[in-house]
């Protein structure tokens, strides 16, 4: 069993945040404080407070949760693909395919951040892996952000696709699904799901979700340009193509 | 809803398949409970093999498709020992309707695909389509009502007569004339294309064929310039219309006639008045909005005794 921990190990210490719709003040302090006590929170301490505009304030809570993780007991659900170097993937694809492999991703809907996509596809990479721009055998195209889910679907046509990369960091009221399944949908009456391997990543994406949004795979923090091209490349062969 | 299907059709032999993952103690996205999926001895199901290793019932597998989702290979199983199940089938229409002949032939009589989340596109591999309406879809009941309308009347758009059924072999975009001549469109796919689409449509256009997906941004031109096209429109099936919310309502206020070549049939709605976030609508209250909203039997499965009637 593991626990959270702040000064010694198993004391259960953490930390969290939140707004509340009251002024900052004492009384917002005593809310915030009895907000943790019904959240299980025992020696609950409100360590900030700060004013967020009128009437409303935010309110960071130390305090101690009596709970515990079995680790053992927890299964995730992983994409299924060999790790591969960069080298390692162009050497696959060389011996493998008679032509370039087409990528083309994007951070697709409303979202505008392209940090996700471009660790993945701009060729500096990013914390030292290189990014799918940099590869052999690979004609990446970047369409950055707030991409229409209609216009990366007529990218993917264009320059016939074999990969789609959507890359979705906003999840506020959980727009990054409706976005996902839109995508999905718009591909399977097209009539293009099967001609592409689809891929979906970001800080909140995992494998599981993927599968049930309809992609062939999710990749959530910590997976670089590699992992991704791993995959897509073994899927790919898979499928003959 | 799944439990209950299972359990009005108890001598029937049954087989369950999912388009996502369902029977997990905790919902991927909300981390809530989610009910258990429990299968009698002897019935079917469609899943990756992770999830066939990873139920609590115990099964054998008879079969393998060489289907790939995310999770592993879909295998046929066979319910040797009753209990909860794990489902995670096909991903995708292609895969699913595979699944489903696969089931057929191992003498599945009634076979259940669960959805995930707002997808639809599966419903192509079945025969009817359960609509489920819920308080999870909001905290106001006259926009969960609203949104149902829209909904079931895009599943229910009205058939194509058979001087449209010759649209089924054309893969372009394009317009027909008075006289259902067909006319060509030099686009691969209207999607991107909205614009460049509508300024290639003439006027005399009465119906315009969209081989592929009408989607938002369609919807949005389209109905920006109405005053410029007045034809109708017509789609493989309700399933081309991947547009909801605003555009949707925008789209049925035009008012223009929208067919499809092939129409889905939707067997009831299903109502669930509880929210797994805590909150409920009075249930009678709001069977009698949805009743406002369409004539198709109205079920609530933990309360209506007769569901076993609409199978």
């Amino acid at each position: 069993m593991i626990r959270p921990y702040g000064d010694t190990l198993d004391d259960g210490k953490v930390q969290l945040s939140f707004t509340l719709p009251v002024k900052a003040s004492a009384k917002g302090m005593a809310c915030a404080r009895d907000l943790a006590r019904q959240m299980g929170l025992s020696d609950a301490l409100v360590v900030d407070c700060e004013a967020v505009g009128e009437g409303f304030s935010h309110y960071v809570v130390y305090g101690r949760v009596p709970y515990g993780v079995d680790e053992e007991a927890i299964t995730v659900a992983e994409v299924d693909a060999p790790v591969m170097s960069m080298e390692e993937v162009e050497s696959r694809i060389a011996s493998a395919f008679d032509r370039e492999l087409v990528f083309v991703g994007a951070s697709t809907g409303s979202d505008a951040h392209t940090v996700g996509i471009d660790a993945i596809m701009n060729m500096k990479g990013y914390a030292g892996h290189y990014g799918l721009e940099r590869y052999r055998g690979i004609r990446a195209y970047n369409l950055g952000s707030q991409v229409p889910n209609e216009v990366f679907i007529n990218k993917a046509l264009e320059v016939k696709a074999d990969v789609l990369l959507v890359s979705q960091t906003v999840t506020q009221k959980d727009v990054h699904l409706k976005n996902l399944v839109e995508l999905v949908e718009l591909l399977e009456a097209e009539g293009l799901r099967e001609k592409v391997v689809l891929i979906c990543g970001g800080a909140r994406i995992t494998h599981e979700l993927a599968k049930e949004l309809g992609f062939d795979a999710g990749f959530g923090p910590g997976k670089f340009a590699e992992d991704v091209a791993a995959f897509a490349v073994e899927e790919l062969l898979r499928r003959g193509r | 809803m799944l439990n209950a299907l299972l359990a009005a059709h108890p001598s029937s032999r049954v087989a369950v398949s999912s388009i996502g993952l369902d029977g997990e103690a905790l919902d991927t996205v909300s981390m809530l409970p989610k009910p258990s999926i429990l299968l009698a001895t002897g019935s079917l199901v469609a899943s990756a093999m992770d999830c066939v290793m990873a139920s609590e019932a115990r099964l054998e597998v008879i079969g393998h498709t060489g289907i790939q989702t995310g999770l592993g290979e879909i295998v046929l199983a066979r319910v040797i020992r009753p209990g909860a199940c794990l489902v995670a089938g096909p991903s995708t229409v292609q895969g699913m309707e595979q699944a489903v002949s696969a089931l057929k032939a191992q003498g599945a009589e009634k076979i259940f695909v669960d959805g995930a989340f707002a997808r639809a596109s599966h419903s192509l591999a079945t025969d009817a389509l359960v609509f489920v309406v819920g308080a999870h879809d909001g905290v106001r009941m006259a926009q969960v009502v609203e949104n149902a309308r829209l909904l079931l009347q895009r599943f229910s758009l009205a058939q194509a007569g058979a001087a449209f059924e010759f649209l089924a072999d054309e893969a372009s975009v394009g317009w027909l004339d008075g006289q259902m001549g067909f006319h060509a469109l030099p686009l691969p796919s209207a999607l991107g294309q909205e614009e460049r689409l509508l300024d290639s449509l003439p006027e005399q256009a009465n119906w315009l064929w969209l081989p592929g997906a009408l989607s938002p941004a369609f919807a949005r031109a389209f109905v920006k310039r109405r005053a410029e096209h007045r034809c109708g429109l017509v789609l493989k099936s309700p399933l081309s219309l991947v547009t909801e919310g605003q555009e949707l309502r925008n789209l049925f206020l035009l008012e223009r006639p929208l067919l499809v070549l092939q129409g889905l049939r939707l067997a009831f709605v299903a109502v669930n008045p509880y929210s797994p976030a805590g909150h409920r609508f009075d249930s009678a209250a709001f069977k009698a909005a949805l009743s406002e909203v369409t004539d198709l039997a109205l079920i609530n499965v933990l309360e209506d005794t007769d569901f076993e009637s609409h199978p």
